[in-house]
């Protein structure tokens, strides 16, 4: 890896190497004065007495990580009530390598509960606060962390991906987010929401701080099976190296007409990127997309399916509250209908139904059809071009409360960042310019599996166009 | 297709829920909206159906050797009932008359 240091982890470190104690003080007060309300706990660290910053590649570097992650001895909650007062007994493995390369981890962000959710609404805590306008979504389910980064409350901070978690609020609030390969980074520590689409996520206001953070934690771990073993190619050695010679599909946005209603200035501003990679020597070409909605529709299921078997074990036998009940059933019933948010019934609800036999069974199995369909669509796509660009998202940040009881507008948000879900693609949300009302647009780059390098190699070139 | 607050009730019951009749409603009209969205799969391809997003070698098993293990203490320290060192769960079965 590269020694050379990230813009604002760099700088960060550069300008407080020598009086850590200091701004690890001031990183911690800006968390208590959150204006946003991005932050979910607030850690009981110790105080830094040493002046020195520490070793390791993020020595001092201060950092959040979404409250789905766990953190030893520190609330684990994903902002549910069901969770409430409990505390991991363990640090997940991105956290322990943190650590390891010398991060602070100041605390844990808000978030949709249990990760379910496009617009960090659906929180114990109450909304998360867009950092342009406070009448606009953030952007979910991560949207406490995009927030944290963008208010430059920290350099960089950690959420989780199911759907587009990390990307849609990396592209609402106007900061990268990464996520990785399906495998790539260690789940141990993530609480499961879907098991077959979650992944851990990077967001920093740089993509070259992205590019960091992801050498840092890649590579495989015996805690977690799912985690890949393939060699991790490291990211940030060749971020730098331009997009001359790349084959870029950019996706046709007119071909969607009418079944994805796009926003003018994100058309707009794809054209800008397509317009800018050709300038610099890359090969563009038109491609389409299939089956967006059904992508959308498969995703619900399967993710909400996952969903159902994931959260069973929240019973109030072994985590956080209780409501006791006559006998076992009432008071699982009991403090599962007291301790779970609307929205998250609503995903159980459905996933029940989804794999109720005689009931959705079917739905489910074409979801699954439709799931292999996109990889071997998106599989087609990505030999014939080294990534996809395409918007995040179809619009910039939306008003909040628009969309809460519209559950199919909601999920439309993630019309653009579902299919890299389904098929496990890494995928990165780089800001663009902004629309008339002064909310980021973002693009979304799109890459084969384990090929984060060159995906971050495009966002690089991307991020200059700002 | 649409939802009915008997369909809400049963997939409650299978789910563990138990919800008041504003909330239950609520997530029946949702769910009913919902349903359109799934109207799209209708048109699913008939391939073999994927479980997992992308294939890669599955990883070794750890050594099967003794190795750190959670503290008991600490971790009935979260729990939402206890009694001496186990976890206190609700009865699942009847008294004995």
């Amino acid at each position: 890896m590269s020694e050379r240091l990230g813009a604002d982890i760099d700088a960060w470190r550069a300008a407080h190497a020598d009086d850590a104690a200091e701004t690890y003080a001031r990183a911690r007060a800006a968390l208590d004065h959150d204006r946003f309300n991005c932050i979910r706990h607030r850690f009981a660290l110790p105080p830094v007495e040493s002046s020195r910053a520490g070793d390791g590649p993020l020595a001092g570097v201060p950092c959040v990580v979404k409250a789905n992650l766990a953190v030893r001895d520190e609330p684990l909650d994903c902002a549910s009530a069901i969770l409430a007062g409990y505390r991991s007994p363990f640090d997940a493995t991105v956290v322990e390598r943190l650590r390891a390369a010398g991060a602070r981890i100041l605390g844990s962000t808000n978030m949709d509960e249990f990760a379910m959710g496009s617009s960090s609404e659906c929180s114990v805590q109450g909304a998360v606060i867009h950092p342009r306008d406070p009448e606009r979504v953030a952007g979910g389910s991560s949207g406490g962390s995009a927030v944290a980064v963008a208010a430059g409350l920290v350099p960089f901070a950690l959420g989780s991906d199911t759907g587009g978690s990390v990307r849609l609020p990396a592209g609402f609030c106007g900061v990268v987010g990464l996520a990785p390969t399906w495998g790539r980074l260690s789940r141990f520590g993530l609480v499961a929401f879907a098991s077959s689409l979650d992944r851990v996520g990077i967001l920093a206001r740089e993509v070259d701080d992205v590019a960091q953070v992801f050498d840092l934690l890649a590579g495989s771990d015996p805690r977690d099976a799912t985690c890949a073993t393939e060699p991790v190619a490291a990211a940030r050695a060749d971020v730098d190296a331009g997009v001359r010679g790349l084959r870029v599909g950019v996706v046709a946005l007119d071909a969607l007409a009418p079944l994805v209603a796009v926003q003018r200035e994100v058309r707009d501003d794809l054209a800008r990127a397509a317009a800018a990679l050709r300038r610099a020597g890359a090969h563009c070409q038109g491609v389409e997309l299939p089956e967006l909605r059904g992508a959308l529709a498969a995703y619900a299921v399967l993710a909400d399916a996952e969903a159902s078997t994931n959260l069973a074990r929240y019973d109030g036998s072994f985590y956080g509250a209780r409501v006791e009940g006559e006998d076992l059933t009432a008071t699982i019933r009991r403090t599962r209908s007291a301790g779970l948010g609307t929205e998250v019934k609503q995903r159980i609800l459905l996933g029940t139904w989804a794999l109720a036999r005689g009931w959705g069974e079917r739905t489910y199995r074409r979801a699954m059809r439709v799931r292999a369909s996109q990889r071997a669509a998106h599989a087609a796509l990505l030999h014939e071009v080294d990534v996809l660009l395409l918007p995040t998202s179809p619009t910039t940040a939306f008003a909040r409360g628009s969309r809460a009881h519209d559950p199919v507008r909601m999920r439309e948000a993630d019309v653009f960042t579902v299919g890299a879900s389904l098929c496990g693609l890494p995928a990165v949300a780089v800001p663009g310019g902004d629309d008339a009302q002064g909310l980021p647009l973002s693009w979304q780059v799109v890459g084969r599996a384990f090929d984060e390098a060159t995906v971050l190699r495009v966002a690089r070139f991307l991020e200059q166009l700002r | 297709m649409e939802f009915r607050t008997q369909d809400l009730v049963a997939l409650e019951r299978l789910a563990g829920l138990e919800l008041g009749a504003e909330e239950r409603e609520e997530l029946r009209r949702r769910l009913t909206r919902l349903a359109e969205l799934l109207s799209e799969l209708d048109a699913a391809e008939p391939l073999e159906g994927a479980a997992q997003p992308i294939e890669y070698p599955t990883p070794p098993l750890r050594p099967d050797e003794p190795g750190p293990v959670l503290d008991p203490e600490f971790l009935l320290r979260t729990a939402p009932a206890r009694e001496g060192d186990h976890f206190a769960v609700p009865r699942a079965l009847p008294p004995k008359p």
